[in-house]
């Protein structure tokens, strides 16, 4: 009677760190894209700013041999996701899509999530958000606004999956690798970020993530994340006193 | 006694009226709660009397203020628990009690479906064309209103608010019957697709699953629940995605 | 004690309070579906439609499309099709949807009744206008932005018919590097930088990823200059005073002390022809200005003057030669300087020595563009004539002041003789905006008129520089006007008929038709183009079609080559390259002050919008403020921490601003952000962090007579007082745990 479609998806993400330039165009995109309230002063004095994706900034060295390093931080959708088993409600859970998924009306704000996720990629609405009326109109009907006390992040644009997926239906044709970009993947002017189906074996994030630089942020933790990351080159790196991760 | 009594039967009260007036307001509208907070206060006046009158059997004066107390505490709780249980909650289970509060709407212009569909024998797609391609079944403009009623039926009342409004390039504003919440994307086209595949039926036919016999209604009510476990289920008969993001995100 | 009756009735009353809390229950409004009077074939419910079109940005425009649902612009995404694009766009662009809705927009045209505005018809203000153009003939300024659309056609006209100077406003002064470029190259468009099949850029000062000229089509350039497919990866140097995010990115950082850059220019030259390496015809010539004591003297002084090494140059040298094809560029901090001009100049120059123009991977010339009404007004003005207009005004020699899309009250720092721009422009007897936000210069006139925003907005563009062969975007609105706002050219061209001259078009819509029809006869006649014939159809609404839909027009078959030569002037220019000049001692005013634009707001024309406002800055990550970056050891030595407000005194000013200790600032150099400050500007920037354009010294490059906006020295004092610095970093610096690093690098 029931035979549910196991749908053979895994989605991830590569993220090219050496053609990220640190522009911040993925931050606004997510936020245009996905109701994120506006962050203001108040907000980061209490590092409560809401930035589904964000660029980390990491020093190293003094000057005049100081480097800067960016690397896009969201959440990495891991399969061993520690915020996935604390929540008391089920209000997240790992998908057949290889999504790390919150259910916003299931949520009931205790924050245990935010508290395990070792990225900080999990944002509580302290507040409720609120936008001037005219700046409503702005809204994208297709996601939900989340009100006071409701945990949100990066979702990997699930919304424009599931369109794509509609949309294919319709056409009666196949996803193929590149039919679904996130709001940050469009974004990108350098193409750092890609997008894809990692159990497609010829989509560009499976061939990325077998990468000679590829590796996973806070790997030794045992997350699984579905993110990989290709190192930045620095060629000069040895010889200017900074490590080197080979 | 008195000082560890008095002061937590006070608090009790005020939190059981806080909890069950508040709560009855939000979900059962300003009426019911008016009703309740009324017999509350004869209530509270009767438990008065109670104390100030002698009645024969119950303990009056300085040590008949326990009865009453007790009384009314417990009859606050029966009331507003009854009430609110007995309706709203049981609404889950048993949609005749849900009904209740949702009534047929008043809508601007008296627009009788059995007219249109019935009489008219006008297909449901020829109105909400946009059912089977988009994720809204959509109101029909005022212009498809006009295209018979330029027309026909000119000496009708209804017909002739829609001939106002066509005059004077304005909306009609429909009230909404059935409004899902906020948090739940629901895609008509996707429904339909998949019933007019299976049965191999028209996409009229399948919109009676959930709104029920539209074309006998002279006002359009709400007969389905529409909640999720009504979503759920039809979810699971037919092999259709279960994972929360089908719907909410 | 006893309870009684009395004592009960009056708690059950007490506790009698049945709180109505309304918080969850379904506004009202969210029940009523409108069906529309008539439904336009486009406009779906639910679903939505792409519009190309462009918006407006500082160095020309970013095409994009514009998905809108129901007549409401959503999201705007890059545009595929235009090669300046390739689909990407920047966090600006983003914001043009909250600049379309923003809450604070002047929705009227306004009148300044005594101090406070009246809103009034569109036939009043016109007739105002009117009047005011008529009696002020011969004695009007019209003050505006660069702008390379066909716009300013509309704008020539109305200031030629009524004879009214323009004045170009632009923060940071564009002007040495339109002139270096003019001097070396031979043309007024700028050249294409191909980044992307180069393999080693050295930048002087260029923040070509952040802010300097098309920063979507360089990242995009330089995404595939890193990794591209089917190439090695590109070596990036950038020489900055400064970390600018470009130098955050670079293989290599080189901090020369500012103003140094002409002198390193010729230095690497030096070893260049010293090595008798470099194009043989340009090395003989330069030689002949850089004699062999001449180069000598350079390298030995190399690093007492500029602080870079001689072995760092020496392998600049080797690379600029060996690893080709390679690109040298400068722009930003290199000509902000009172030799910024020259500097530019000998930075460029050394392109022809190591052979880049013209070549794949090199210099491109761009072609003019395709339509005559564009790449017109592009000319800034300087502080000198800004300094000279002033003193017409406060003379009262200027009538009528007309102000669109400039916000100079602002944005002028200081001017020659301690002249005051808002004490200048208040003593013109009638002033105009044209501007669709109340800002400082806004809130002074007496009639304003807002102008629509990109999004609402009939235009064409191209950008400066060009991609190496001719491209234009078509800006087309995407919903309607959302206030009562007008076009800009539209309000100019009405009027010419109660002025009694003949408008140049109906409108700004029909002159973009008119210009597309242009491009559809070079299509016919050249056989051209991005559109071809027979696509949509072969009559002219086929062709206007498929422009609206591509949102553009290009050829990217009109490479120019273009003729570089070296000319005698140039080669004088290289002898006269001087020592900086900075306002204010050393010993009063000890660090050099580095403004910079800030990566969302820009110079402060993105302060009202709350999406850029909530950018951090790449490499400080502060945010919603103005702030000191200085070096850790000098910060420590004059007991500063992050937070601590001081007083940053120029000798033309002062601000006060929190401090935030940056690793990468030399200990000579502090920088602080432009952007904020804004005393008007709408809720999101109005009263918060400082100007530091108010504290510029007006400083001129001494051949062009630009603002030198490197060129001022600060001192700074501790307040005493300490506040905490919104930022996205945490309270501790952030630093790789060893072993546990979060950017893991490799070095191959």
């Amino acid at each position: 009677m029931v035979i549910q479609e196991r749908t053979e998806k895994k989605y991830g993400m590569v993220v090219d760190i050496d053609r990220c330039s640190g522009c911040q165009a993925c931050v606004v995109a997510c936020q245009s894209e996905n109701n994120v309230r506006i962050n203001d002063e108040r907000d980061f004095l209490q590092r409560r700013a809401v930035q589904w994706i964000r660029i980390e900034r990491y020093w190293e060295g003094e000057f005049p041999n100081a480097k800067a390093r960016f690397i896009p931080m969201f959440c990495q959708h891991c399969d061993d996701a520690p915020c996935e088993p604390v929540c008391p409600v089920y209000a997240t859970y790992h998908n057949n899509e290889g999504l790390n998924v919150q259910v916003y009306n299931r949520c009931i704000g205790t924050r245990f999530c935010a508290n395990n996720d070792p990225y900080n990629v999990r944002f509580f609405n302290y507040w409720e958000p609120v936008w001037p009326e005219s700046l409503r109109n702005q809204l994208n009907p297709d996601v939900s606004i989340r009100s006071r006390g409701i945990m949100e992040k990066c979702t990997f644009c699930v919304q424009r999956i599931r369109r794509a997926g509609r949309d294919a239906k319709k056409a009666d044709q196949q996803l193929t690798d590149g039919d679904i970009n996130p709001a940050c993947v469009q974004a990108c002017p350098t193409d750092a970020l890609v997008f894809g189906d990692l159990k497609d074996e010829n989509s560009k994030v499976s061939i990325l993530k077998n990468h000679e630089r590829s590796y996973r942020v806070l790997e030794h933790v045992g997350t699984s994340p579905s993110v990989y990351y290709l190192k930045k080159v620095d060629k000069h790196a040895t010889e200017e006193g900074h490590e080197v991760h080979d | 006694m008195i000082i560890i009594l008095l002061p937590l039967a006070a608090i009790l009260i005020t939190a059981a009226l806080l909890l069950g007036l508040g709560f009855g307001f939000i979900q059962l509208g300003a009426v019911p709660t008016i009703v309740i907070s009324v017999i509350i206060i004869l209530w509270v006046c009767i438990a008065g009397a109670a104390l100030a009158f002698k009645f024969p059997g119950i303990p009056s004066g300085n040590n008949g203020w326990i009865v009453a107390l007790i009384g009314t505490f417990s009859f606050i709780l029966v009331v507003t628990g009854g009430t609110l249980v007995g309706t709203k909650l049981l609404g889950h289970y048993v949609w005749a009690f849900d009904k209740l509060y949702l009534p047929a709407v008043e809508q601007p212009i008296d627009f009788p479906h059995t007219s249109h569909v019935q009489k008219g024998q006008i297909d449901c797609v020829f109105c909400h064309s946009t059912v089977d391609s988009e994720p809204m079944a959509s109101v029909p403009p005022v212009e498809q209103c006009m295209f018979c009623h330029k027309v026909i039926g000119k000496d009708l009342p209804g017909v002739q608010k829609v001939l106002t409004a066509w005059d004077e390039n304005s909306p009609i504003k429909w009230i909404r019957v059935h409004r899902l919440p906020d948090h739940v994307r629901f895609v008509h086209e996707a429904h339909i697709s998949y019933f007019t595949e299976k049965d191999s039926v028209p996409a009229s036919a399948v919109c009676t699953l959930c709104h029920g016999e539209v074309g006998t209604m002279k006002q359009v009510e709400q007969v389905k629940e529409l909640k999720m476990g009504f979503c759920v289920e039809c979810h699971r008969n037919n092999g259709a995605p279960t994972d929360c993001t089908t719907c909410h995100y | 004690m006893d309870l009684t009756r009395r004592k009960l009735l009056k708690m059950s009353g007490m506790g009698f309070g049945a709180v109505l809390f309304a918080g969850c229950a379904v506004p009202e409004d969210e029940f009523i579906i409108e069906s529309p009077h008539d439904l336009p074939e486009d406009l779906v419910e639910g679903t939505d439609a792409h519009y190309a079109t462009f918006v407006n940005t500082s160095n020309g425009y970013e095409s994009v499309l514009v998905r809108v649902m129901q007549g409401r612009a959503k999201k705007i995404e890059g545009n595929p099709d235009h090669p300046t694009s390739r689909g990407k766009h920047s966090a600006r662009a983003e914001a043009a949807l909250q600049s379309l809705y923003h809450p604070d927009r002047i929705q009227n045209p306004l009148k300044k009744i005594g101090d406070s505005f009246e809103e009034i018809t569109w036939d009043e203000a016109l007739e105002i206008l009117s009047d005011q153009v008529k009696r002020a003939a011969g004695k009007s300024a019209f003050i505006t932005t660069p702008d390379s659309s066909i716009r300013t056609q509309v704008l020539n006209q109305f200031t030629k018919d009524h004879d009214i100077s323009q004045f170009i406003f632009e923060s940071l002064e564009n002007t040495n590097l339109q002139n270096a470029i003019k001097h070396v190259f031979g043309q007024d468009q700028l050249p294409n930088f191909d980044f992307q099949n180069s393999s080693y850029i050295l930048s002087f000062g260029a923040d070509f990823l952040g802010t300097w000229s098309n920063s979507v089509f360089n990242s995009w350039q330089y995404g595939n200059f890193r990794q591209g497919e089917k190439r090695d990866r590109g070596t990036l140097i950038h020489i900055e005073p400064r970390m600018s995010l470009t130098a955050a990115n670079a293989d290599k950082w080189l901090y020369n002390k500012p103003g140094t850059e002409g002198i390193i220019a010729l230095t690497i030259a030096s070893v260049i022809i010293d090595a008798g390496q470099g194009n043989p015809n340009v090395s003989s010539a330069l030689s002949k200005v850089l004699t062999p004591s001449v180069r000598s003297s350079l390298i030995g002084s190399i690093e007492e003057r500029t602080g870079i090494t001689l072995s760092n140059i020496k392998d600049i040298a080797y690379s600029l030669t060996n690893d080709q094809p390679a690109i040298i560029v400068g722009g930003g901090l290199a000509g902000a300087h009172t030799n910024g001009e020259d500097n530019l100049v000998a930075i460029y120059l050394l392109n022809a020595l190591a052979d880049t123009i013209g070549k794949t991977g090199g210099i491109q010339y761009n072609p003019q563009a395709p339509l005559s009404g564009l790449n017109n007004n592009l000319k800034t003005t300087t502080i000198s004539e800004w300094g000279d207009l002033a003193k017409l005004m406060k003379n009262g020699q200027i009538e009528l002041a007309m102000i669109h899309d400039a916000n100079p009250v602002y944005g002028l720092p200081v001017l020659p003789e301690n002249l005051n721009f808002q004490n200048a422009l208040q003593s013109v007897s009638y002033i105009v905006s044209f501007s669709t936000f109340m800002d400082e210069t806004t809130a002074l006139a007496d009639l304003i008129l807002p102008d629509h925003t990109s999004l609402e907005s009939w235009n064409i563009n191209t950008s400066n520089p060009g991609p190496g062969f001719e491209a234009i975007g078509i800006q087309q609105p995407v919903v309607m006007p959302t206030t009562n706002s007008a076009d800009f050219g539209d309000i100019l061209l009405t009027i010419t008929d109660r002025l009694g001259t003949k408008p140049i078009w109906d409108s700004v819509k029909s002159g973009v038709t008119e210009n597309a029809k242009t491009l559809r006869s070079i299509m016919i006649n050249e056989n051209r183009g991005s559109l071809k014939n027979g696509e949509n159809g072969n009559s002219f609404d086929a062709f206007w079609v498929g422009l609206l839909q591509r949102g553009g027009w290009w050829d990217t078959q009109t490479k120019e080559m273009g003729q570089f030569s070296l000319d005698s002037d140039s080669l004088k220019r290289l002898t006269t390259i001087s020592e900086p000049e900075f306002s204010g001692s050393e010993q009063d005013y000890p660090f050099h002050l580095l403004p910079f634009e800030s990566q969302g707001i820009g110079d402060g024309s993105g302060a009202h919008l709350p999406w850029l406002q909530g950018i951090p800055d790449p490499i400080s990550t502060a945010v919603w403020d103005t702030w000191v970056e200085i070096n850790p050891v000098k910060a420590s030595e004059l007991g500063l921490r992050e937070g601590d407000i001081v007083k940053i005194e120029s000798p033309h000013g002062s601000l006060e601003a929190k401090i935030y200790i940056h690793p990468a600032t030399s200990p000579d150099v502090i920088s602080i952000p432009l952007g904020q400050g804004h005393k008007k500007y709408g809720r999101y920037a109005e009263g918060i962090g400082s100007n530091v354009l108010s504290i510029l010294s007006p400083s001129k490059d001494k051949n062009s007579g630009a603002l030198a906006w490197g060129a001022t020295r600060v001192s700074l004092t501790p307040t005493g007082v300490r506040k905490r610095l919104p930022k996205n970093e945490g309270a501790i610096e952030a630093r790789a745990l060893s072993g546990f690093p979060v950017v893991q690098i490799t070095n191959h």
